[in-house]
């Protein structure tokens, strides 16, 4: 992993933008965690998967963490910001919704289209780098922030391919975005550690690159390599190598909040103990 | 490119990844297992009844029928029920999860949803 470029930044700021607030420690909410969480009172945010929530009623273990003054903050997966015939409004209105419920400082999704041609993938996928495919998350992001009552942050992702054309870097497609519609970033260490190791994304650089007082709060999921390529499993542990990337944004910016997410294959708590505990080394530096 | 243009290509993406060849494959592969493994979860009495026939059958499963275009997991394994019961492959176990998902993600109740949720904003503003 390229490191150069990182000296020269180890006095670093906490990120300016005045709508971040300070998260400190947090997981995803899942229902076979709900019991540990409850218990953890260091875990001062969740973060809930949107589209788990839909048309159902909220499990009374998150609103028990809202009145215990725990931070809740909705993640979208299925709003597709990147789908060029337009985006799930419908989601949006969920993000929002849950939002104003739980009152959260904001919500999230990923830049990625995830449908096309009445085609559902199930999964996240990446855009093309271009400028075409530039206006389009633009537009459909300033569409959903007109429709939401709390900021927006976007999260990078894990890319299963990479289109061929590309007229912009990551790092630059990223930035275009989040400075044009001035969206906050949510930054996922390990999709930046899988697309280094996938997709050949330098890291350093990368970091460099991206508008890190934006960040809202970042996430690290566990992976594992399997036949030379890494998966964001996120039913694996940590890996050594996600976390790097971790200490490598903490050399730049201290981020307002981090958190694990673990969505099966759920350990022992005493494994998940250590996993949270390995973040928060890093990030504290002790 | 104009928003057509990419709207195109981006179908043309999802067909590819869904045919799985060349350069594709691995995401090809990574769908399913995520597709698979998440119907798994969705209908864990089909899954638990059909032990390790279930990953050969979805699969088949999954090379005649996309990804359901709404209700996401519990639909997709909804659907892989109606496929197993259409051959004569839903165990008797399973008879009761299959119908319960039916109804949650069927055409009626995904109406009665959205209904819901379109009365709730107009009432919100």
């Amino acid at each position: 992993m390229a490191v150069a470029g990182a000296e020269e930044d180890v006095e670093v700021a906490v990120a300016a933008d005045t709508r971040v607030r300070d998260l400190g420690l947090g997981i995803g909410w899942r229902a076979p965690l709900a019991v540990m969480i409850d218990r953890r009172e260091d875990l001062r945010f969740v973060e809930i998967t949107a589209e788990h929530f839909e048309g159902c009623r909220v499990p009374a273990a998150v609103d028990r963490l809202r009145e215990q003054g725990r931070m809740i903050v909705p993640h979208g997966i299925s709003v597709s910001l990147g789908s060029a015939e337009g985006m799930n409004v419908e989601g949006v209105r969920l993000l929002d919704s849950l939002a104003r419920r739980f009152g959260s400082p904001f919500v999230s999704e990923h830049l990625a289209f995830v449908r096309a041609g009445e085609v559902e993938a199930g999964h996240l996928l990446p855009l093309p780098r271009t400028k075409a495919a530039l206006e389009v998350v633009v537009e459909n992001v300033k569409r959903a922030q007109g429709m939401l009552s709390v900021p927006l942050a976007i999260e990078n992702i894990s890319a299963l391919f990479a289109w061929p054309g590309a007229e912009m870097t990551d790092a630059q497609f990223l930035s275009e975005v989040l400075e044009r519609t001035e969206a906050l970033l949510l930054l996922d260490t390990s999709n930046v550690y899988a697309n280094a190791a996938n997709l050949g994304l330098q890291v350093a650089d990368f970091l460099d690159h991206i508008p890190l007082e934006r960040l809202a709060y970042v996430h690290v999921g566990g992976g594992e390599e399997r036949e030379g390529v890494y998966h964001d499993t996120h039913s694996h542990g940590v890996t050594a190598e996600a976390l790097g990337v971790l200490a490598e944004l903490v050399k730049r910016v201290k981020p307002p909040g981090v958190m694990l997410e673990r969505d099966d294959a759920f350990p022992a708590e005493g494994e998940l103990a250590a996993e949270l505990e390995k973040i928060r080394v890093v990030v504290e530096g002790r | 490119m104009s928003r057509r243009e990419l709207a195109r290509q981006q179908a043309e993406m999802l067909r590819a990844i869904g045919r799985g060849q060349g350069e594709l494959a691995h995401a090809h592969g990574v769908l399913l297992q995520k597709r698979r493994r998440e119907a798994e979860l969705a209908g864990p009495v089909l899954a638990r009844a059909l032990g390790e026939r279930f990953g050969t059958l979805f699969n088949r499963y999954a090379r005649e029928a996309g990804y359901p275009g709404r209700g996401g997991p519990a639909a997709d394994a909804a659907a892989f029920g109606r496929w197993l019961q259409q051959r004569g492959e839903l165990p008797a176990e399973a008879l009761a999860e299959a119908a319960r998902l039916r109804t949650r993600t069927g055409f009626f109740v995904q109406v009665v949803r959205v209904g819901w949720r379109m009365a709730w904003a107009v009432r919100r503003g």
